[in-house]
């Protein structure tokens, strides 16, 4: 299969693909019953809206009206759109000011968490909290702690440390970091359970015999923890990014994209165009770069990292 | 499972330190806690509050004269049952389902060797990368031409498989040995056999985490079940709930919604740490 | 209401049997035939709205008499049939036990062939709902739209006009220039059924406390700058502001100024123009000298329509509230009951005027029951109905026959009638309405936090929203 050869790279592996494609089909098959659901889900659902989208990139549409075929109108206005340039630099600060902090932090709470110590189910339902509340009230809570003025509560804090009050989310550079801050606080809960999943899949005896062998607590992390964790790593760094690639709920319910652009992102772009300016068409075509750009960056991250060896 | 924390036994003054040591954990959870816990205190005791409709500074906890007032107008909206049970409905079948399907294929992925699996792998990952908010008008138009359009169907079916589920036990599969495969393989099972005999029973981590995640994110779920369902008998809780909120109404109503549909959430993530993810302790099964 | 406040149920109870019989005997006088039938249908409608109206006795006294007097004659039930989708949206609490289950049973006595469906959907997300709906055909056959979403109904032509469905004298009823808010070249395609004004209080105890006479609230621009200065020298907010609300926040003081967003023939957006550099003039110093709290310079839609972080209004601690409907006067009321607060009139500067506008029903074209749909309209509109519709959600109506059934607070309807002259609709109210607010609020936000000079914001604003304009002729032309 072309596809599969494209991903492996070319070259060395073109001549092997070739050789066992029959062989391993008739080994193989039955591994494609496993897979049926998803298959079909996704040709059924998930084919057409693609196709459907790619197809509206063409047109103009504002969803009420006919669809009017304008060509690659939709991808010079794209090339040429101000305003989306904003978005693609907004979104790719807030991927890197949130991938690796939120990470780590969930990390940390993880390990934090998963002592044997009593009432530790609770500590971490209480962690998860954030992630179940609904946007509404979030947005309501942070507001109210991001008042620009001296007696709003983050203000307060940082009175106390002698820094001078702050503007937050009415400051233009202060808005998406504080954006940033708010997102890891009410996600962290979220990847802190996947780190435990993968916490709790490492066997005590491994932690033992290291002690035996002499390893302090922090060996013990860096040298039977992380490695033991790296398919759990992997995974939270890509489902991190790609999820922050698509920010949505704050710029939404708490900022509108503002002040002047400042916490549009890529979704909220494609949001405003779709719904706000009627521009479906323009929506789908601005949905498409985003698809392509996360796209490579997973595949990117993906090189970087041992996709499929299994630890032991 | 305490990971790297224990202290040897025979160190001399272990007690003391343990007994310092697990203090200042405790001093440190319960710092994070209260960041986390705040928001929902306050939604708290803004639900209890019959005027809500904003915060003073300082926040007072203790709302002066307490009443239920909030949860009574709430429950006088007849159809809240009916909202609830359709939450319900939908959250445990989507999460059934995707325990089901992505086991399947997570075990596919990790295990087997067919092709095009990468190659069908990374196009299932492209549906994490296209945002729903366009993708919703050509999914709300294949409903409709389905004749699905306000029934349970539109709600369960199209989430009845996840790749975020299929990535996650792919990836809790690989870190299980290939030993235990093989040894199955020896003494004679097939494909189905082994990922039910074998990796499922030792997926159960992971397979409790993505099922509280997945019933979560069902339950709290909003824009999905507005557009695919309008009938006041299909509501799902969160919907239902946002038809109560008026502008410029008192918003202790509001704080109640959101306190009730929080609630099962919270319980049913209690259960499913305490006693489907702890315990299933991997001493002694591998290594 | 049960079992804890049993003397107010007795109480209430030998005041319904009172209205009751007084009802009656009204009845008897007047209609002759047909009493027990209708005393019947008025005790069925009279504890239904008794059970949800919960807010005091003489509110629910006032509309028991108004369900009374209804129902003079009863006409004959019609033959015409069908059923009908409608969607609307909450202005109570509980709208269909307040609102819509009394409605429908009364028509389904008049027309009980036609089955009507309502379904109650929430604010949020309802472009997302209904622009989806349109895509794959499940659009109702009725809907509530405002005013603001006429030029995109009416440039897809989804609307039926209904210049021929309803009278004239309907037409005529209503006030001042709505009609001409509801037009899209030259057809008429929505019909009003709540009327929007809003305004904002005062705060009479706060007004001594800063040197100002309690019974005279701010006028002129002028006042409002020396309010501001006033508020501000002793600790107090004037009001609250944003950049995002565009009809109160924009396009009212714009048209006080002298000005409009849009030419007449919506070819040309005015934003370069003096009045638009004098409004947004007033808004940066209403920012910039701290009279109104500096988060609302920055704020989205889904948040307006959320519960505010704090209002500074409740708490007593702003001179004037945040600009509200009528039923600020009840709301303040009830969570505030020491605030003794005043109605402030239409401001004025060149002239004296605010937007007005509507909630109004739309029939969609691609209904499948016209017939029946129509019916359901015409009957909708009828004062009585208006009257009723008005009384549940606190808003005015829009015809002036209706007002006659408006069992209003008397709070909230003076709040209507101080600004009832002043309200005026013409392209601004209807077009552009969506793109307007969110191509300029980022100007208006660089002006204001200071990024920008107002000219500089002007012109940006003139420049982006103009091109949506010309973009939008260009397509009207190629049709």
């Amino acid at each position: 299969m072309e596809g599969q050869s494209l991903v492996l790279g070319r070259g060395r592996v073109v001549r092997a693909r070739q050789v066992g494609l029959a062989q391993r089909l008739r080994k193989g098959w039955r591994w494609y019953l496993f897979i049926a659901p998803n298959v079909v889900t996704f040709l059924v659902f998930i084919l057409f809206s693609w196709v459907f989208l790619i197809y509206l990139s063409f047109h103009d549409w504002n969803l009420m009206g006919a669809k009017e075929f304008v060509g690659l109108d939709n991808y010079v206005r794209l090339a040429q759109d101000k305003v989306l340039r904003k978005a693609l630099v907004n979104t790719f600060q807030y991927v890197l000011m949130f991938v690796a902090p939120v990470s780590a932090v969930s990390l940390g709470l993880a390990s934090l968490v998963n002592q044997r110590l009593r009432g530790i189910y609770f500590f971490r339902a209480v962690y998860y909290l954030p992630v179940v509340t609904s946007i509404a009230v979030l947005a309501l809570i942070w507001k109210y702690i991001l008042i620009p003025r001296p007696d709003g509560i983050a203000n307060y804090f940082l009175g106390l440390v002698g820094i001078p009050y702050q503007q937050w989310l009415v400051d233009i550079r202060l808005a998406l970091p504080s954006i940033t801050v708010m997102q890891i606080w009410s996600t962290m809960g979220y990847y802190m359970v996947l780190w435990l999943a993968g916490l709790q899949s490492i066997p005590e005896e491994l932690y033992e015999a290291a002690r035996i062998d002499g390893a302090g607590r922090w060996q013990l992390f860096r040298y039977v923890t992380v490695p033991m964790l790296r398919p759990t790593t992997i995974f939270i760094l890509m489902i991190a990014m790609i999820g922050a690639f698509q920010m949505f709920g704050p710029p939404y319910m708490l900022t509108g994209g503002g002040p002047v652009y400042a916490t549009t992102t890529m979704v909220y772009y494609i949001w405003l165009q779709a719904f706000n300016r009627y521009r479906m068409g323009y929506a789908s075509t601005v949905s498409i770069l985003l698809f392509a750009i996360i796209l490579v960056a997973s595949l990117i991250q993906r090189k970087y990292m041992r996709w499929s060896e299994t630890i032991f | 499972m305490s990971g790297e924390g224990r202290p040897r036994r025979h160190e001399s003054g272990y007690r003391a330190r343990w007994a310092v040591r697990t203090l200042l954990i405790y001093l440190l959870l319960c710092l994070i806690a209260v960041t986390t816990v705040g928001p929902f205190l306050v939604m708290i005791s803004a639900s209890l509050r019959p005027n809500f409709s904003y915060m003073t500074f300082p926040i007072s906890l203790i709302p002066p004269q307490p009443s239920l007032d909030n949860y009574v107008r709430l429950f006088r909206q007849t159809a809240i049952g009916r909202w609830i049970l359709n939450s319900f409905v939908v959250a445990t079948s989507v999460t059934f389902l995707q325990l089901t399907t992505c086991s399947l294929a997570g075990y596919a992925f990790a295990r087997g060797d067919f092709p095009g699996r990468d190659a069908i792998f990374w196009i299932f990952m492209g549906t994490l990368m296209v945002p729903s908010t366009v993708t919703i008008v050509p999914l709300f138009l294949i409903l409709s031409r389905l004749g699905w359009v306000d029934t349970y169907a539109a709600l369960i079916v199209p989430s009845a498989t996840s790749i975020f589920g299929t990535f996650l036990l792919r990836q809790y599969f690989l870190t299980i040995p290939r030993d235990y495969d093989d040894a199955a393989l020896i003494d004679g099972a097939g494909l189905f056999q082994i990922y039910r005999m074998v990796l499922l029973p030792l997926a159960k981590p992971a397979l409790a985490t993505l099922a509280t995640l997945t019933f979560l994110g069902e339950w709290n779920s909003f824009l999905y079940p507005l557009i695919v369902t309008t009938k006041s008998s299909m509501r799902v809780l969160t919907v239902g709930l946002a038809t109560m909120v008026v502008q410029e109404g008192g918003a202790g109503v509001q704080m109640a919604g959101a306190t009730l549909t929080f609630t099962p959430t919270f319980l049913i993530f209690l259960f499913m740490q305490r006693y489907v993810v702890q315990g299933i302790a991997l001493s002694g099964v591998k290594g | 209401m049960q079992s804890s406040n049993g003397r107010t149920l007795v109480t209430r109870r030998a005041l319904i049997a009172g209205g009751l019989a007084l009802g009656a005997s009204t009845l008897a006088a007047c209609a002759g035939g047909g009493t027990p039938q209708v005393v019947k249908e008025t005790v069925v409608v009279t504890q239904e709205v008794e059970k949800v109206i919960k807010e005091t006795v003489e509110v629910e006294k006032v509309v028991k008499e108004t369900v009374v007097v209804e129902k003079v004659a009863t006409p004959t039930p019609s033959a015409i049939a069908g059923s009908v989708k409608m969607w609307v949206f909450p202005l109570t609490e509980n709208d269909m036990d307040a609102l819509w289950n009394p409605l429908l049973s009364r028509f389904a006595s008049d027309y009980p062939n036609i089955k009507v469906n309502i379904e109650l959907l929430p604010w949020g997300g309802r472009r997302e709902k209904m622009l989806t709906a349109f895509a794959a055909g499940e659009a109702p056959d009725i809907a509530y739209v405002n005013t603001d979403t006429l030029s995109l109904f009416g440039t897809n032509d989804v609307l039926l006009p209904l210049d021929d469905v309803i009278p004239k004298e309907a037409w005529d009823d209503l006030f001042g220039d709505l009609q001409r808010g509801l037009m899209w070249e030259g057809k008429r395609l929505m019909y009003p059924t709540l009327l929007i004004g809003t305004g904002y209080l005062y705060n009479k105890k706060l007004f001594q406390e800063i040197g100002w006479d309690p019974e005279k609230p701010p006028e002129t621009w002028d006042d409002i700058r020396k309010l501001g200065a006033d508020s501000k020298a002793k600790g107090y907010w004037l009001t609250t502001w944003n950049t995002i609300n565009w009809g109160d926040c924009w396009v009212t003081p714009l048209w006080q100024a002298g000005g409009n967003v849009y030419s007449e023939d919506l070819t040309k957006v005015l934003l370069d123009t003096d009045p638009a550099y004098e409004t947004l003039s007033f808004i940066v110093e209403l920012f910039q000298n701290e009279w109104v709290p500096k988060e609302g310079a920055v704020g989205s839609e889904a948040e307006a329509q959320a519960v505010a972080a704090i209002n500074y209004w409740i708490e007593g601690k702003s001179t004037l509230s945040g600009v509200g409907n009528p039923n600020i006067t009840t709301n303040t009321k009830q969570q505030n009951p020491d605030i003794d607060f005043g109605i402030c009139p239409t401001w004025k500067n060149k002239k004296q005027v605010q937007l007005g506008g509507g909630g109004c029903w739309g029939i969609f074209k691609s209904t499948k029951e016209p017939e029946a749909v129509q019916a359901w309209l015409l009957w909708l509109i009828e004062p009585e109905q208006q009257g009723f519709y008005g009384s549940v959600t606190k808003f005015a109506p829009p015809r002036k026959s209706a007002w006659d059934y408006w069992a209003a607070e008397p709070l909230p309807k003076k709040f209507v009638e101080v600004r009832l002259p002043y309200l005026a609709m013409n392209q601004d109210s209807s077009y552009f309405w969506q793109e307007g607010k969110t191509t300029c609020a980022p100007y208006f936000q660089a002006a204001v936090l200071g990024y920008q000079t107002v000219e500089e914001a002007l012109k940006g604003a003139q420049q982006d929203l103009q091109a949506i304009v010309d973009e939008w002729n260009a397509k009207r032309k190629g049709r």
